[in-house]
């Protein structure tokens, strides 16, 4: 699913994957020295919007991955209320003989919200791009170099064999434990041979790669161009036009 | 092309696992490396492209080049273009997620320009007939299919050296036949070399031209036609557990029998025509294997019972409409195309994948009603990948493991453990860590412990996948003790062969249901439509029936 | 050792290690943000230091420069791919940690891989990561007894979760033979004969 969404035909599909990058830390930036509660709403929903028409991302599901991140943020404003650098002075109400002030409640929930912020980025970073032309683009246009984009790669095709590995080696367990029954050291237990079929895979692998003629060098040619496009100047001008309304314009 | 004079390799902290190898392989020579488990041969594959010394630690001594140079002093790119090798494991031959992407990989690593690298890539999945697949996903790929990528792989890189270490293992017989032609295509250009190693010898040997046998210290034995080294080292290589071709096996007994002598034993069909014309027919007959026969059915109740079972992965059915039964003291082999769903099986009937419709009864009692490690208690399972099952440091420990959950006293274990070892010829290592153990010793090990407690039923997956003949025969005869104690066996495989001389009953699967169920003989006799099944006759069904007509 | 540069089989296999750690960590921040959610940032600090297992384990096992910053960069990368919806965090905190695991590895001159090294590699995740996310999530609005408690909480984890675990993992993972070929793997070979003997 993660798959189809990353490949649809869509504007942020098309954006080349290192300027979603630098966009993402672009934001995390600003947002640390925000404090109010309207920036981070504002470009919350911004965000949001952005993702579901220019991603084509479900509304839906959005909300449903950005959930736990509401819980997550609502533990800032408890804590901000609990245990705040420094009390407010518009004391709204007690809870237990405690003062909660209006200015912590706000600290709160903007930090909560800077917390969303944060994830709803990721976001739109994670759902609209693909890993491989992500690993691509870093080796081509950031000089990653190859052995540990084409390393990730390797790696990245075993994770769904990891899953069936671990579904395998606990059963066969439990079948040599012949009836008894399991035990929380079991997890632990299955972690050694789990990570010892990793490491003998991956070396067999590195072989493989070397096999192919691979040498680790930048020196290779490229069936697949990670150029920058017409699609990439919109971005950057869209992004730079948000950061300034939002962070640089001083909004009275 | 290859030279290799005096080649020593020895691994650190080891035995020389290659000793003095010495070898001159001419252009257009299609050569068969051959030897026990252990001796060497996937060592020897790495060398010649000099990835062993480069990234493999290990002393290597004595003079090997490659088109006149040590391939070690290469440029990676540079032998890699000259010699490609195919690796034993079809899981770990690929580093990118689809075909298309594994291909432009390997191209862009030999520094192929980018406008060539769509053609080369289309020529080579043309040639292997996989270009509908080009996109596809390569884990959502069959064995059979990953196999013939990997054939690909090579021939986009068109080298002028073909190392292919074990291409046909895990291949249903179909597959099998298919593969074995495609690199028969190679093989028959005069300008290509290829070095191919194999245990089952049946396929290549339609196109392999000169065998070299390493025993079991990496040291070469013999050099020369197959034919003739087959039949001049019969001893050394039954000694050493070697496979030997179907035809070339039945001609060994051929000869004890009679006192002719020849120069040469047939490794082919053809040759095996000509050389059983010279035989009576009944000698002849008699040389070969017989079918095991099914024994009279059984009048206990069925230990396991599957009735109108189904099973599914999301939308895509696997099978349906499954009903059979196992009885004690059966032995059944479980066959069927790579990919019809026989490991499936395997998992539904243990109640460890769900069933999308239907029943299995154990011992009478609904499956679904158990929980996993109730199901324990009657199944003995032995998975593809022994390493798994294994919970203990010690190879001794791990035996006595089963033995000491199910309280058995001290004296009975201890007795019952050296047994074991002796009969699976673990002896020697009972103090290694079961996963520094060979491949042959890993597989011995998980039968052994599956076999020290009462579960009454005993599935394997694909057992003799990569043993050598010492170690299959060991195991069978494992397995067989098991049955006469009145166990219910179940093995899925590949091999006709084996199948053939071990199994009493052949469950197949087929277009998503069991296609068959009944004896060997009626299977491979009778009216089968087996190219539906994926499965081929065995060898030697084929040579008595060329027996039959050459004689009518 | 003659070669201390990372070549492509360490690489690939820190890759390897540090996907299937990468995993791991996607599924302890679902944990770690229930803990968090429910008993605020000091239960999560307890929770910190698995977050600093793959610098920690792959550092032990090839003892090489680079190793530590590579694994938590490629854990995080891991996240990220398999669909982490914090990529962003992730990846800061993938390159924080990681680098200061480096520098303590780097302060012993890549030599020294015992037990209290390992521990103050795995303090050193934790302090970076405390401090990152100081910046990142406004600690400085709270009061200074809970963040200082919370940095004392994530550090015990760093040195626990982080050191010690991790290498009582390698350590039962080398007894398979697995690493035979690495550092860690040599010398345990080694000591095995040195004990024959
Ligand atoms: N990387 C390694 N390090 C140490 N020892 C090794 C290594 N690879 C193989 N060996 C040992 O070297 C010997 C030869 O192994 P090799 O894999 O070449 O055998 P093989 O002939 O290919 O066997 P098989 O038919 O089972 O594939 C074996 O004893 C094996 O245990
Ligand atoms: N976990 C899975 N998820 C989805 N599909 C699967 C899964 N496992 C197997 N399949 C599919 O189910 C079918 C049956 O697979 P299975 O592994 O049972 O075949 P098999 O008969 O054991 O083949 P082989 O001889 O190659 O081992 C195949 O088409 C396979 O692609
Ligand atoms: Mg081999
Ligand atoms: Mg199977």
């Amino acid at each position: 699913m993660l798959e189809e969404l990353q490949t649809r035909e869509a504007f942020l599909q098309q954006v080349h994957p290192t300027l979603k990058l630098l966009s993402l830390f672009t934001v995390f930036f600003f947002m640390i020295f925000i404090y109010d509660i309207w920036h981070p709403l504002a470009v919350l929903l911004l965000t949001v919007a952005a993702i579901s028409f220019l991603g084509k991302v479900p509304l839906k599901l959005l909300l449903i991955l950005l959930l736990p991140f509401a819980l997550f943020g609502f533990s800032f404003v408890w804590l901000q209320v609990v245990f705040p650098e420094e009390r407010g002075a518009t004391v709204l109400f007690y809870v237990f003989h405690m003062p909660v002030a209006l200015e912590n409640i706000q600290t709160g929930v903007s930090l909560g919200l800077r917390a969303m912020v944060f994830a709803s980025w990721s976001l739109l970073f994670v759902l609209t791009t693909s890993p491989v032309s992500l690993v691509m683009s870093l080796i081509q246009k950031w000089h990653m170099p190859p052995s540990i984009g084409y390393g990730m790669m390797a790696a990245y095709r075993f994770l769904p064999q990891l899953r069936k590995e671990l579904v395998v080696i606990r059963r066969a367990r439990q079948i040599r434990g012949m009836g008894s029954k399991p035990r929380m050291r079991e997890w632990k237990e299955a972690g050694v041979p789990l990570m010892a079929g990793a490491v003998r895979k991956a070396e067999r692998t590195a072989l493989a790669m070397e096999s192919k003629g691979f040498d680790g060098s930048r020196k290779r040619t490229r069936y697949v161009q990670m150029n920058y496009k017409k699609t990439d100047v919109w971005f950057t001008a869209g992004f730079i036009l948000f950061i300034t309304v939002v962070f640089l314009l001083p909004l009275s | 092309m290859i030279h290799a004079d005096n080649v020593t390799i020895a691994y650190p902290f080891a035995e020389p696992s290659v000793e003095s190898f010495s070898a001159e392989i001419r252009t257009g020579e299609n050569v068969l490396l051959l030897g026990p488990s252990g001796s060497g041969k996937s060592t020897l594959a790495l060398a010649f492209q000099g990835i062993l010394p480069r990234s493999v630690e290990a002393e290597v001594s004595g003079r090997l080049n490659v088109f006149g140079e040590n391939p070690a002093a290469k440029s990676i790119t540079e032998a890699a273009s000259q010699a490609a090798l195919l690796f034993q494991d079809p899981e770990t031959q690929f580093c990118m997620p689809t075909v298309r992407e594994e291909l432009a990989f390997t191209l862009e690593n030999l520094r192929v320009p980018a406008d060539d690298i769509e053609v080369r890539m289309i020529e080579a999945l043309q040639f292997t007939g996989m270009l509908p697949w080009i996109d596809a996903r390569i884990d959502t790929l069959s064995g059979g299919m990953k196999q013939k990528i990997a054939v690909s792989c090579l021939a986009a890189v068109n080298p002028e050296v073909w190392i292919l270490d074990e291409p046909l293992s895990q291949l249903d017989p179909v597959s099998r036949e298919t593969v074995a032609a495609l690199l028969g295509r190679i093989a028959a250009d005069p300008d290509k070399t290829l070095v191919v190693i194999e245990h089952q010898l049946n396929e290549v040997m339609e196109w392999v031209s000169r065998g070299i046998i390493l025993n079991r210290n990496g040291q070469v034995t013999a050099d020369g036609s197959p034919g003739r080294i087959f039949y001049s080292h019969a001893a050394l290589l039954e000694a050493e557990g070697v496979w030997l071709p179907a035809p070339a096996e039945a001609g060994k007994k051929l000869l004890r029998k009679t006192e002719i002598t020849t120069a040469a034993l047939p490794v082919t069909l053809r040759e095996w025509e000509t050389f059983a014309a010279a035989h009576p027919i009944t000698e002849v007959l008699a040389s070969l294997p017989q079918p095991k026969q099914g024994g009279e059915p059984s009048q206990k109740p069925p230990v396991l019972e599957v009735k109108r079972a189904a099973s599914a992965y999301g939308k895509h059915t696997v099978f349906e409409n499954v009903s059979f039964s196992l009885y004690p003291g059966e032995m059944t082999a479980l066959v069927g195309a790579n990919g019809a769903g026989k490991s499936t099986l395997a998992r539904v009937l243990t109640g460890w994948e769900p069933l999308k419709k239907g029943t299995v009864y154990v011992n009478g009692q609904d499956i679904a009603g158990l929980k996993p490690y109730e199901i324990a208690k009657t199944f003995g399972i032995v998975f593809q990948q022994p390493e798994h099952q294994f919970l203990m440091p010690t190879v001794e420990e791990e035996i006595r493991y089963g033995m000491e959950i199910a309280g058995w006293c001290e004296e009975d274990i201890v007795q019952h453990t050296n047994e074991l070892l002796i009969q699976f010829q673990l002896g020697h290592i009972r103090k290694n860590h079961p996963f520094r153990l060979s491949q042959g010793e890993k597989r011995r090990l998980s039968v052994a412990v599956m076999v020290t407690n009462n579960q009454s039923i005993l599935i394997l997956d694909e057992p003799t996948f990569g043993l050598d003949k010492r170690n299959a025969d060991a195991l069978f005869e494992v397995l067989e003790q098991c049955r006469r104690r009145g166990k219910a066996v179940l093995w899925l495989t590949h091999d006709m062969d084996l199948v053939y001389t071990k199994a009493a009953r052949i469950l197949a699967l087929a277009e998503r249901t069991i296609a068959y169920d009944g004896s060997v003989e009626a299977f491979f006799n009778g009216s089968m439509d087996l190219e539906k099944i994926g499965v081929r006759l065995p060898a030697v069904q084929l040579m008595r029936l060329k027996e039959g007509d050459g004689h009518a | 050792m003659a070669n201390k540069r990372l070549n492509l089989r360490d690489i690939v296999v820190i890759s390897f290690i540090s996907a299937v750690l990468g995993v791991l960590y996607l599924l302890w921040v679902l944990l770690g943000q229930m803990v968090t959610g429910i008993f605020g940032p000091v239960g999560g600090g307890l929770m910190a230091g698995f977050w600093i297992l793959a610098p920690v384990i792959c550092a032990y096992i090839v003892q090489k420069p680079g190793a530590a910053l590579l694994a938590e960069l490629i854990a995080a990368g891991t996240e990220v791919m398999a669909g982490s919806v914090s990529a962003g965090a992730v990846l800061l905190l993938g390159f924080t940690q990681g680098l200061a695991a480096e520098i303590i590895f780097a302060v012993f001159f890549y030599r020294v891989f015992r037990l209290p090294v390992l521990m103050l590699a795995g303090m050193a995740g934790t302090f970076a990561a405390f401090l990152t996310q100081y910046m990142l999530y406004g600690f400085s609005q709270y009061a200074g007894s809970i963040v200082v408690f919370m940095l004392v909480t994530m550090i015990i984890s760093g040195a626990l979760l982080a050191g010690w675990a991790g290498k009582s993992f390698a350590d039962a993972l080398v007894k398979t033979g697995v690493l035979d070929r690495f550092a860690l793997g040599r010398q345990y070979r080694e000591g095995q004969q040195r004990n024959a003997v």
